[in-house]
């Protein structure tokens, strides 16, 4: 007998401000079984189950619980239909009681609202007992651990009795016995003929506790095959599965001497032994899965970050960054992928934004700003990086999310700059301006920086890179030059397959 | 041996745990200063009168603490209580009086109960306001709140034209002064009013979806609460209360003053966050708020009763708020530079 589709969204579209996250993605999940959803970071999974979970709302299309259909539009519209949803960040009331974050927004009352404080009490630590959850009900969440307030989150979809669960990324901070406990708890669920969505990157789970798999892709929907007719190959095989055209305007650039070299940098809990070096017109992808701890090795050569271990040579010298001051004062600049909060400010000019940059050398001694100096270093980058504005002076949040770019890398490179470090330069960029980006970074290498390009999108990686250096959860799988990086294989290390297959 | 130590030890923790450790280290010192005092100052402060004055100035600021607490809990603010305590006692006073006083607006004179009603009414919608532009505007409460208490003054002052209403009725004064077994009806009101909100905030639903709004506001959309009614049924809750403190206060006067409830705003926060109840949310002590509450009255009364500078008092009062919050934020104080950088991994 056929499996019965217990969820089917069809023809669902989202975009975010003119960027696409999803196009006319049409998905399905089978009841009593585990759905695993698979993609690279971008392709849309998350966004299409924060759809279904009523965080946010498609621009268009259609949603089908048992061949029902329903609207979506808010939390509480999901949960009526049956469904709960395990967020990868985690989403608790720190202050409050275990017992009172599973039952939020549903509690069990009396007349009058009163809560059965005692009776729900009872029924939660029943049901972590029930599951083999090692969790007081009556605990303060903010006094488990990390991996206990994960679980905590499952035991909130399981109060809930939905039918059913999605769960984003649930082992990413679970130990292995954890992992075991919670892979019970889905063959119960099965059994009990709840659907489960299970959104992974790690393919021995997914195999392991798969019944069927869906691809998703650039914010489409690739396919979906019951587990036992694809192999690993074909999984990644669709994941990837794109040309890498002339998008990427890379040319060959004089490479010089080597300029920063990292030998066996460590921080317990996030990166282990990472060694590296980057040469001067050298451009190093960092690639690897969201978590991989690439941004923290950068924060840890950027001095945002502490390193128990390992040494950091510039230029041949050994040195020592104890904070972004001491990096910047050595030319080591570190540009963050999250440019809104973390790099502009959107309410200031963008003349001031660029400025902000060197505003050390545009003070006389008192610490007056040379307002002509300003306006000469603004008009400048205005043209080297081709900011289009009508205006300077206009805030930052007038420009798109490239120009804004443009404007990170106007204030950075305003000063004197010999490494520099890019976090997902092109995240949520549109198409056209990520080519001058693109142009930009070669230019920056033509003129002998050593760069480091931190990206989750593989073309980009592959297309701009001189070498790829991939990680998998702190650890460096592999250096390669970039002859020898193909999507298999950097997506490969990716997954933590040390052969790269 | 060991076991006597152990239990000594872990009280030890429990006590340096409870939130307010600090307020009662806090009143314990206020009132061995006062049993310390000048003779003659000692002698007052601890009469029977005048204790029942500290309670009874007490329970008008515990009145607008019990709100105050629960905006706080759900990491919100508000500024504007003061100014709609005022404005409460004034209306009603204008309708209970009639038109007593030649320089206020027409207004005919209606029973006693139909005047609170509608005091009470006028205040709950302005809180209402306060909720509505706050949620649906998305502005900020700091901003919003203290817009509406320049409103709301402005509204005081142009109901009265700048005169208090005055020659309330004796039943008025009788209810405003009278006691109970030497119990001000006040403090009776008061203590309903405790019980009441005390057990909704920690017993019902709602109480635990204003814990949820202020320790994650996310979370607590997401599990389907609805934020910006629990936000707006707040804020008109907090205009409610701020009229029954602005009659306690004008009642037992047998006038109100225009500018009642100046202080009330500020004097709530510092008596919620000595108590224990910080600024970010997710938490709320009525039983700290109670005791931050006697705390600064017994503060100012004594003090007074001292001769102590009222200016002195003022910056006595910042200190001490500096001090317990510092306190109540133990756990999360750090001095060495390791521990910082360890924090932020």
């Amino acid at each position: 007998m056929a499996d019965e589709k217990a969820l089917e969204m069809q023809h669902i579209f989202k975009s975010f401000g003119g960027v696409h996250a999803l196009k006319d993605v049409s998905f399905c999940a089978y009841r009593g079984k585990v759905n695993v959803l698979m993609g690279e970071n971008g392709a849309g999974k998350s966004t299409l189950m924060r759809v279904l979970a009523g965080a946010i709302t498609g621009d268009s299309g259609v949603i089908r619980v048992d061949g029902k259909e329903v609207q979506i539009s808010r939390p509480q519209d999901s949960k009526a239909a049956g469904v709960a949803m395990i967020y990868q960040e985690l989403n608790l009331v720190p202050q409050m009681t275990v017992e009172a974050n599973m039952n939020l927004g549903d509690e069990w009352t009396r007349t009058a609202g009163f809560v059965r404080i005692r009776d729900s009490v009872k029924r939660a630590q029943a049901l972590l007992d029930e599951y083999d959850l090692d969790i007081d009900a009556k605990a303060e969440v903010s006094s488990l651990s990390i991996a206990e307030q994960q679980m905590l989150e499952i035991a909130k979809a399981l109060a809930s009795d939905a039918k059913i669960i999605v769960m984003d990324e649930p082992t990413s901070s679970l130990t292995t016995k954890e992992v075991n406990s919670l892979f019970k708890i889905i063959s119960r669920l099965t059994s009990e003929n709840r659907t489960v969505i299970y959104i992974s990157h790690r393919m021995e789970e997914v195999f392991q506790i798969g019944d069927y798999v869906s691809v998703m892709r650039d914010g489409t929907f690739v396919g979906v095959w019951p587990i036992a007719e694809v192999t690993q190959a074909d999984l990644i095989a669709s994941m990837v599965g794109r040309n890498i055209n002339n998008m990427f305007p890379k040319e060959t650039v004089p490479i010089g001497e080597e300029v920063l070299s990292v030998k066996g940098l460590t921080h317990k809990g996030l990166f282990e032994d990472i060694s590296f070096e980057v040469r001067a017109g050298e451009i190093l992808g960092f690639s690897g899965l969201v978590g991989a701890g690439r941004t923290e090795v950068a924060l840890a050569i950027f001095g945002a970050l502490h390193a128990d271990a390992g040494e950091v040579f510039l230029h041949g010298e050994k040195i020592q960054i104890r904070s972004p001051k001491d990096a910047i004062d050595k030319k080591i600049v570190y540009i963050p992928e999250d440019r809104k909060t973390l790099a502009l400010d959107l309410r200031a000019k963008i003349s001031d934004n660029i400025a902000l940059g060197v505003l050390d050398k545009l003070c006389s001694r008192l610490g007056f700003v040379d307002q002509a100096a300003e306006k000469k270093l603004c008009e400048e980058q205005k043209t080297r990086f081709r900011i289009k504005t009508p205006d300077m002076s206009l805030p930052a949040n007038s420009l798109s999310g490239g120009n804004q770019q443009k404007v990170v890398l106007a204030k950075w490179l305003s000063r004197d700059v010999d490494v520099l470090i890019l976090d997902e330069p092109t995240r949520g960029i549109d198409v056209g301006s990520k080519e001058e980006i693109y142009r930009l970074i070669v230019e920056l290498a033509r003129e002998g920086k050593a760069i480091i390009m931190i990206s989750s999108e593989l073309p980009e990686v592959l297309g701009m890179s001189d070498k790829v250096m991939v990680m998998y959860e702190g650890r460096k799988m592999a250096n390669l030059p970039i002859a020898e990086a193909t999507q298999e294989r950097v997506l490969a290390y990716s997954f933590g397959h040390k052969d790269g297959k | 041996m060991k076991n006597k130590h152990g239990r000594l030890l872990s009280l030890l923790e429990a006590a340096i745990k409870w939130p307010q450790t600090g307020i009662t280290l806090a009143l314990v010192i206020l009132y061995m200063i006062l049993a310390f005092a000048p003779t003659e100052a000692r002698n007052t402060f601890f009469l029977p009168g005048n204790i029942v004055n500290v309670i009874r100035q007490s329970a008008i600021s515990i009145v607008i603490g019990i709100p105050i607490t629960f905006t706080m809990a759900a990491g919100l603010l508000d500024l504007s209580i003061g100014s709609l305590a005022c404005l409460g006692a004034i209306v009603t006073c204008a309708f209970i009086t009639g038109h007593s006083s030649s320089t206020l607006e027409i207004c005919p004179q209606v029973p006693i109960w139909a005047a609170v009603l509608i005091g009470i009414f006028v205040t709950s919608v302005f809180g209402w306001i306060n909720g509505r532009v706050i949620t649906s505007l998305n502005l900020p409460p700091f901003i919003v709140t203290l817009a509406m208490q320049e409103v709301a003054k402005g509204a005081v002052l142009s109901f009265s034209r700048g005169f208090p209403v005055s020659n309330l009725p004796p039943i008025v004064t009788g209810m405003g002064r009278g006691t109970l077994f030497n119990v001000p009806y006040t403090v009776y009101l008061m203590l309903v009013l405790l019980a009441v909100f005390w057990v909704i905030l920690s017993k019902t639903k709602f109480g635990r979806h204003v814990y949820a709004i202020g320790g994650n506001t996310e979370c607590a959309r997401l599990s389907g609460i609805n934020v910006k009614r629990t936000k707006i049924i707040i804020y008109v809750i907090n205009g409610a209360m701020a009229c029954i403190a602005g009659l306690m206060v004008s009642f037992r006067l047998g006038s109100a003053q225009t500018d009642l409830g100046a202080t009330y705003g500020l004097d709530a926060i510092t008596a919620c966050c000595l108590g224990g109840t910080a600024m970010g949310g997710g938490k709320g002590y009525m039983f700290g708020t109670i005791l931050g509450c006697i705390f600064l009255t017994s503060l100012s009364t004594g003090f007074n009763l001292m001769n102590v500078n009222a200016y002195y008092q003022q910056i006595i009062k910042g200190v001490v708020l500096v001090v317990a919050i510092a306190f109540n934020a133990r756990n999360g104080i750090s001095f060495r530079r390791k521990e910082k950088e360890e924090e932020k991994a």
